[in-house]
């Protein structure tokens, strides 16, 4: 007995000892975290617990608050620096380009109320709307479209990822490789609200590149290329858009609020938008469950067959193609016949079964869900692309002088590792030893190793993927030119480049589109250089009680004018 | 004991500098730039290795790293726009040393009450049932535990939140996913010390001189089974402080575990080195706080065997 109660007496004090230790702790944790926050950012209060009261916000009657995960920070929000996802996500809520394209490709006007182009298409004029605001009220002007543009023309500017995109603009190239002055670069501001653009050449699809970051604005004097930081400070970070920043935490989170200067607020209802970052798929998913967020996306397969017939399920169709890419320096995929009849050979319907419900198969390099400029067609449902034919292709191989396979040397097929690329590997790898009867050796990359060797040309077959920039095939397309620097399987026909500039010298839409036609059908029926294999769509899950989102012409999902219902 | 220390920070130094070396060289080795991203151009590229000086010889490179290193200064990280490495380990350090102390203490706690508990206990049953599950959880790594947990306890019963939010309440899951194999750990250290302590003269004698059971158990052997607790506790504190990448991007912890494992994934050199300089000295420091207290618990152990 006495055992027994000295036990029992250990055990509480013990367990009393414990109790103090952890409530201090906490303590110091929870008066800590505050400090930890404002240490990466120069604001006030813990983003964390702002997440946390997701479910809270019911009880705030008036608060209308969405909580989303996005993946980890990756790049930063200025347009004219480092813009991907992180400045992709941040834009759809706080900016407003010029202009914009609906989900049905008609344009939308922004920050642009009206615009003209001269007759020889080389001088495009924009108005600004007079109530275009900044977040702190002041107005958006021309100049703050130019300061966006010269920053990231700026030769010491060594983060802004799309200032080749410019160059179109007179001047541009010059000014971005230093042998010409910022100043000389020919966009202008006319008067306070009129911006001005000199081009080079013909650009048919101008008005599509001012969805692109470096078109945006940014506030004259406050986004400078010296402060490489402002963006993550609310108060210089300035917002055209529905809604305006007011807390950036370094890979946790940053939050946005309903913009009252914005031209369209009465029509905005949504309080607060809170972006956390999540990147675990597994933790995203259980985070949306247990409703400490509201909306997600990028998630596995299955969840869109745990989801099927829910309205919660989102499904994003990007416009993305994955292609293998055959060295044109390397024997013998030199050889025509030998390309086509790996294109032939590979039942695409059965790769993409082995990858996931997510995948589908890819018959043309410009994206299947791309717009055509025509019409309200897909570009690539405009043509006929190449049909599977495994007789066929087992034919064209002996016609290149490997009858059954016999004497064809063993290729490398390189790739990025990820789970998804391994399966497709694989079934590539089994589907080329069935039909063909060729042998082909699998090579795994991390994918900065992969991007080495993509760059510098040294693999045989390539895994590659190309997700759009902005919506016109030209953006696909351009990449196959003799002299881009993103022909990394070294393809040079003149055939090729004279489509492409024949595409980008019309001025007849129609026309345009016929050459932009005849250079996919170069590309992957006729001489099989890029062999389409697949694309996807990202799926996401989404509360059903918000409504109103929109779509753009890429597919992304935008809360302008979202609602909740109760 | 002075000379003790000195020599061992001395040899300290020099771990480091072997650390930081070799460290250097091997991220310069791997393959793959920091700046490769899908759709960047070769002279995008050529611009920013330009920029942050990588198109460098690589012993200038090192030459310039250990300078800046000898002011203080880990350099600033490569993917995260103008962020310096010192700013990342001053903010993710102390959630990660808050959440390793916190789970360390519990696991302390739990750890040697139920390593007393298997060693007192009559009932074979007990003892047996304590063994097995202290060896199952030695085995169930803790990213399995996490996930099992954020399951269970977030979404299926919604009792605790999934999403770190550092309120009193997000720490329950990942301290308890890292404090599950300690526990274990600490539990059978206790037991096979504390069931050896128990059968000594010492005890008999504090038994016959009428002494309580209680006092005898918590004081007499207690104290004597707790040395070898201190030889581990060491190394186990730098293991559990220095972040553990799984835990933490489970429950969105904005630690330092995941920023180490992401920089190598990234090829973010900077980062790299100025976490393992960081956690490298955390551990050299740990052990030698270890075996110095180690000292000062038992007097049979001397520091300085060879003089």
């Amino acid at each position: 007995m006495k055992k027994i109660i000295s036990c029992i007496l250990v055990m509480i004090l013990m367990v009393s000892l414990a109790g103090c230790g952890n409530s201090n702790e906490s303590k110091n944790a929870a008066a800590d975290n505050g400090s930890a926050g404002n240490a990466s950012s120069a604001t006030s209060t813990p983003a964390a617990t702002d997440a946390g009261t997701a479910t809270d916000s019911t009880t705030a009657v008036s608060e209308k608050k969405i909580v989303t995960a996005i993946d980890e920070m990756f790049g930063s929000m200025d347009p004219a620096g480092f813009a991907l996802q992180t400045w992709n996500g941040f834009a759809s809520l706080c900016s407003t380009p010029l202009l914009s394209f609906d989900s049905e490709g008609a344009e939308v006007m922004g920050a642009a109320e009206s615009y003209t182009v001269s007759d020889d298409q080389l001088t495009w004029t924009f108005s600004l709307r007079k109530d275009g605001k900044w977040s702190d009220g002041s107005a958006v002007t021309a100049d703050d479209f130019i300061n966006t543009i010269k920053r990231a023309l700026d030769p010491e500017n060594s983060d802004s990822i799309y200032a080749e995109m410019l160059y179109c603009i007179k001047g541009a190239e010059e000014a971005n490789s230093g042998s010409g002055t910022l100043d000389a670069v020919m966009v202008t501001a006319v008067d306070e609200y009129t911006l001005e653009f000199q081009l080079t050449k013909v650009c048919p699809y101008f008005k599509k590149l001012l969805t692109l970051p470096v078109f945006y604005p940014s506030k004259t004097g406050v986004a400078t290329n010296e402060d490489k930081e402002w963006y993550k400070d609310p108060a210089k970070n300035l917002c055209n858009g529905p809604f305006m920043l007011t807390e950036y935490i370094q890979d946790q989170s940053y939050t946005v609020v309903k913009n009252p200067y914005y031209f369209n607020a009465d029509k905005v209802n949504i309080d607060t938008i809170v972006n956390v970052c999540i990147s675990d798929t597994q933790s995203t998913i259980a985070a949306y469950q247990t409703g400490e967020i509201n909306a997600c996306s990028g998630l596995p397969d299955y969840v869109e067959t745990q989801y099927a017939g829910s309205d919660e399920l989102t499904i994003w169709n990007m416009l993305t193609t994955t292609a293998i890419l055959p060295n044109m320096d390397v024997e013998p995929l030199n050889n025509e016949f030998v390309r086509e009849a790996l294109a032939l050979a590979l039942s695409r319907e059965a790769i993409c079964a082995s990858m996931g419900a997510n995948y589908e198969p890819s018959y043309t390099w410009v994206p299947k869900y791309m717009l055509s400029n025509t019409g309200s067609a897909a570009f690539s449902e405009e043509e006929t692309p190449f049909a599977e034919d495994a007789a066929r292709a087992q034919q064209l191989l002996a016609d290149a002088g490997y009858p059954n396979g016999e004497g064809f040397p063993k290729l490398t097929y390189t790739y990025p590792s990820s789970e998804k690329d391994a399966i497709l590997a694989q079934a590539i790898q089994a589907q080329l030893k069935a039909v063909l009867n060729i042998d082909i050796d699998l090579a795994a990359q991390e994918s900065e190793v992969y991007n080495t060797t993509k760059r510098e040309g040294s693999f045989e077959l390539l895994r590659y993927n190309w997700t759009a920039d902005f919506n016109d095939p030209i953006n696909y397309l351009s990449l196959y030119t003799s002299n881009s620097s993103l022909n990394f399987n070294h393809i040079n026909d003149a055939d090729y480049d004279a489509a492409i500039e024949n595409s980008n010298t019309t001025a007849d839409p129609a026309e345009r589109n016929a050459y932009l036609h005849e250079a996919q059908n170069i590309l992957i029926n006729k001489n099989f250089y890029v062999i389409p294999v697949s694309t996807m769509h990202y799926i996401g899950l989404r509360n059903s009680n918000i409504t109103g989102i929109t779509y753009n012409d890429k597919g992304e999902a935008s809360y302008t004018y979202a609602d909740i219902i109760e | 004991m002075v000379k003790y220390i000195m020599k061992r920070l001395g040899m300290g130094l020099v771990t480091m500098f072997f650390l930081i070396t070799i460290t250097f060289f091997l991220t310069r080795i791997m393959p793959g730039s920091p700046f490769e991203t899908e759709n960047i151009t070769p002279t995008m590229l050529a611009a920013m290795e330009e920029n942050y000086g990588l198109d460098k010889p690589i012993d200038q490179q090192y030459l310039m790293y250990i300078k800046e290193l000898l002011h203080g200064n880990l350099g600033v990280s490569y993917k995260k726009t103008g962020v310096s490495v010192n700013r990342l380990i001053s903010t993710g350090f102390p959630v990660t040393l808050k959440l390793g102390l916190i789970s360390f203490a519990v696991a302390l706690v739990i750890g040697i009450m139920i390593g007393i508990w298997m060693s007192v206990t009559r009932k074979n049953s007990v003892r047996g049932g304590l063994l097995t599950a202290s060896t199952l959880f030695i085995s169930v790594p803790n990213f399995v535990l996490a996930i099992v947990l954020m399951l269970f306890f977030g979404v299926k019963l919604n009792w605790l939140p999934v999403l770190w939010t550092g309120s009193f309440k997000s720490y329950i899951l990942p301290v308890t996913a890292l404090a599950v194999y300690p526990i274990a750990e600490i539990s059978r250290l206790v037991h096979s010390s504390f069931s050896e302590a128990i059968n000594q003269d010492f005890v008999v004698m504090a038994n016959s001189k009428g002494l309580g059971k209680a006092r005898v158990h918590l004081v007499h052997i207690l104290k004597n089974a707790l040395i070898p607790l201190v030889t581990v506790a060491g190394p186990m504190i730098a293991f559990q402080i220095t972040g553990s990448f799984v835990v933490e991007n489970i429950f969105t912890i904005p630690g330092i575990g995941k920023e180490f494992v992401n920089s190598v994934n990234n090829r973010d050199y900077t980062v790299i080195m100025g976490l393992t300089i960081f956690v490298g000295g955390i551990i050299i420091i740990a052990n030698l706080l270890s075996d110095i207290s180690c000292a000062l618990v038992d007097p049979r152990i001397k520091l300085d065997k060879s003089k």
